[in-house]
């Protein structure tokens, strides 16, 4: 039987930031690791609409079309052939009040998790952040170390500007990513009228490469994020996962799902399923760490627990999304070459954190638009070309704290149930559109809509940390409560979620836990 | 894409499909599509499933409104109100899809005109919506269109 002394499963963000800690230490990287079948045959989205191969746009399947009749059934983002295989894992359906289903998803078996489709915004949590979401049992100080590290090994493109206490003291910063016009112009308004603003704006913190770092090039711009989780400069936990593999100074058992776990006062004992045979094979670790991504790593304990009627606390961030126009940027001609994400802001009203993403909805199909213009799909087809010069999308986060009702259960056959009946419009729509307003960029607010649950995927709050954990909850070194040798390391195990995206922290969580793990005695 | 599953569609299926695309193509376009755009439309039918599951009542407006030559694109906003996507927003939708993914329709070029040309394109487009929007209101009272 293989013996390690650390088993990591899964190769999600949560996973390689704690392989990468644990390497060269007899460490498994354990791992189901789809990567996708179909690549998207053109360079950039520019090149596939002019090419004329519907088929290569479009899916030999039209998996680009599967919101055509049912809209919103699939994340924009991951309708495409080359990302579908993304969110291939463990089905969820999420339920509101009255228990109608608003949307089923998945997560994530691929290598490099979910972060294969995110939109690679990483930021730091500070201390405010914590006091304002509430729950954490751990400071800032603790992250502080693992923060620098994992962005000097992804490389991030940024800037010091207004934005730069909010999203955290990064150093070492990449050029910040080009801006479309219209996010320029947006920008110098602000810089102008900044004083009496009352909304703070800056550059965004990416994970892009905007010069050659590390060995590894730039990003191209191509617009084919709906298109493909193959960019080059774009960072995933696929390309830690490839240096790890590469490396070789850990083992990586990929095609394997973990199935069960039990643990032994000396070791665990794991059982792991070949997807392929689906045979099953025995391995002992003398420390699990469990980083399959927060709904799967839950559903795991539960299985394990033998406790299907229990039902776990679970926090997502369903941004609001509002479409914002800027007349003055009209008719301007259009980039052939952006990212989505352009700016970050947040309204600069005492104690109230918020997080507003600035998008340029470059890389979608135009026919995407056409059903959410309330007009005549002719006049609005002739109107989007110059309205897209002065057109972004705002995608507003705020803090999201666990709510009783919100839950995480599993039915009698295994799968996943999510229950969030509690979620309440952006109370702060009318402020932030006032402050945009004198920044020249309008909206209304009727035409801005609130994502459902699970749309975001930034999931978190199952398995939460704390000082005193009680049932189905984890020591601040990412125990279970009644657990010595298994750990969860994702999102799982964060009690609440600050506005700002969580993905550097759940890193830098990951990381710091897996130290932890190496410091055991045992 | 498999060519060969339009044979198993009925020559009358076909027939009102061609026709549906002729149609729509021409409400959006003001000209009628091609054989190869034609032919994506009748495969989608074949092999989306959503497509071949639409609700009869909506299907009845479809065929309406290209029997009667009515105002597709002007009608269409008023089912939406709604329902979020009814039968004909979801096949003029397939229409633009294939048409912006064909690259044989200007109307998707990503140029703009700029300065005033700008102004004087966007109320040209303000003003046939007006328009269509209107007639369409008109028609689907008239035909009692759901």
């Amino acid at each position: 039987m293989d013996w390690f002394n650390f088993v990591v499963a899964g190769s999600g963000p949560g996973g390689v930031a704690a392989a990468r800690r644990l390497e060269g230490k007899g460490t498994c990287i354990v791992d189901i690791g789809i990567t996708p079948e179909q690549v998207f045959p053109h360079a950039s989205l520019g090149e596939g609409l002019a090419s004329g191969d519907i088929e290569s746009m479009l899916g030999s399947h039209w998996e680009m079309l599967t919101n055509l009749v049912e809209p919103g059934r699939v994340h924009p983002k991951l309708r495409a052939p080359g990302v579908r295989y993304v969110a291939s894992g463990q089905a969820f359906r999420v339920h509101d009040a009255s228990g109608e289903s608003y949307l089923r998803g998945a997560g994530s078996h691929a290598a490099g998790g979910m972060s294969n489709a995110w939109g690679a915004q990483l930021f730091r949590y500070n201390d405010a952040d914590f006091a304002e979401a509430g729950d954490w049992p751990i400071n800032a100080d603790a992250l502080e170390t693992h923060y620098a590290d994992i962005e000097a090994h992804i490389g991030i493109a940024g800037e010091v500007d207004d934005m730069y206490g909010f999203l955290g003291e990064t150093t070492c910063m990449l050029p910040p990513t080009p801006i479309v016009p219209a996010a320029d112009y947006l920008l110098a308004r602000y810089r102008k009228c900044r004083s009496y603003a009352n909304l703070c704006l800056g550059r965004s913190r990416l994970a892009i490469l905007t010069k050659p770092y590390r060995g590894y090039p730039e990003h191209g711009f191509n617009e084919t994020e709906f298109f493909s989780t193959e960019q080059l400069g774009l960072y995933t936990a696929r390309r830690t996962l490839d240096e790890l593999r590469d490396g070789g100074r850990l083992t990586y058992l990929g095609g394997y799902e973990l199935v069960a776990y039990r643990e032994y006062p000396e070791f665990v004992e794991i059982d792991l399923r070949q997807c392929d045979s689906n045979a099953v094979r025995m391995i002992r670790t003398k420390h699990l760490l469990l980083g399959c991504g927060t709904l799967q790593t839950a559903r795991l304990v539960l299985l394990n627990k033998q406790a299907v009627g229990r039902s776990l606390p679970f926090i997502d961030h369903p941004p609001t999304l509002a479409p914002l126009f800027i007349p003055r940027m009209f008719g301007t001609t259009l980039p052939a070459r952006s990212f989505p994400v352009q700016l970050v802001a947040t309204i600069n009203l005492p104690a109230q954190r918020d997080m507003i993403s600035f998008y340029y909805p470059g890389a979608l199909l135009w026919s995407d638009l056409l059903a959410d213009m309330p007009l005549p799909m002719d006049a609005a087809l002739k109107l989007l070309p110059n309205l897209l010069g002065g057109m972004l999308v705002a995608q507003i986060w705020e803090t999201s704290r666990p709510a009783l009702e919100n839950r995480l259960s599993l039915t009698t056959n295994g799968s996943i149930r999510i229950d969030y009946p509690r979620r309440s419009p952006y109370a702060r729509l009318n402020s932030l559109l006032t402050a945009l307003r004198l920044l020249g960029v309008y909206s209304l607010p009727r035409l801005a809509t609130l994502a459902p649950p699970g749309w975001g995927f930034h999931y978190a709050g199952c398995l939460p940390m704390r000082h005193r954990p009680t049932s189905f909850e984890t020591h601040t070194d990412g125990r279970l409560w009644d657990s010595q040798r298994v750990r969860a390391i994702d999102g799982s195990v964060l009690p609440s979620l600050p506005a700002k995206n969580h993905s550097l922290t759940l890193m830098a969580n990951a990381a710091r836990i897996a130290d932890e793990t190496l410091r055991c005695e045992y | 894409m498999e060519k060969c599953s339009l044979l198993f569609m009925t020559p009358d299926k076909r027939e009102v499909l061609c026709a549906e695309a002729r149609y729509l193509h021409s409400s959006l376009f003001y000209r009628y599509p091609t054989d190869n755009l034609v032919d994506a439309y009748l495969r989608a039918h074949i092999e989306i499933p959503d497509l071949r599951a639409i609700d009869t009542r909506q299907l009845r407006t479809v065929n309406l409104v290209v029997k009667h030559s009515l105002d597709a694109v002007g009608i269409e906003p008023w089912l939406r109100i709604k329902v979020r996507r009814h039968a004909l927003s979801a096949k003029l939708l397939l229409i633009a899809y294939l048409a912006e993914c064909d690259a044989s329709h200007p109307e998707f070029m990503r140029h703009t005109t700029g300065g005033w040309l700008t102004l004087a394109s966007m109320g040209n487009a303000g003003f046939i919506s007006v328009f269509r929007l209107l007639r369409g209101h008109i028609q689907k009272a008239w035909h009692g269109l759901v």
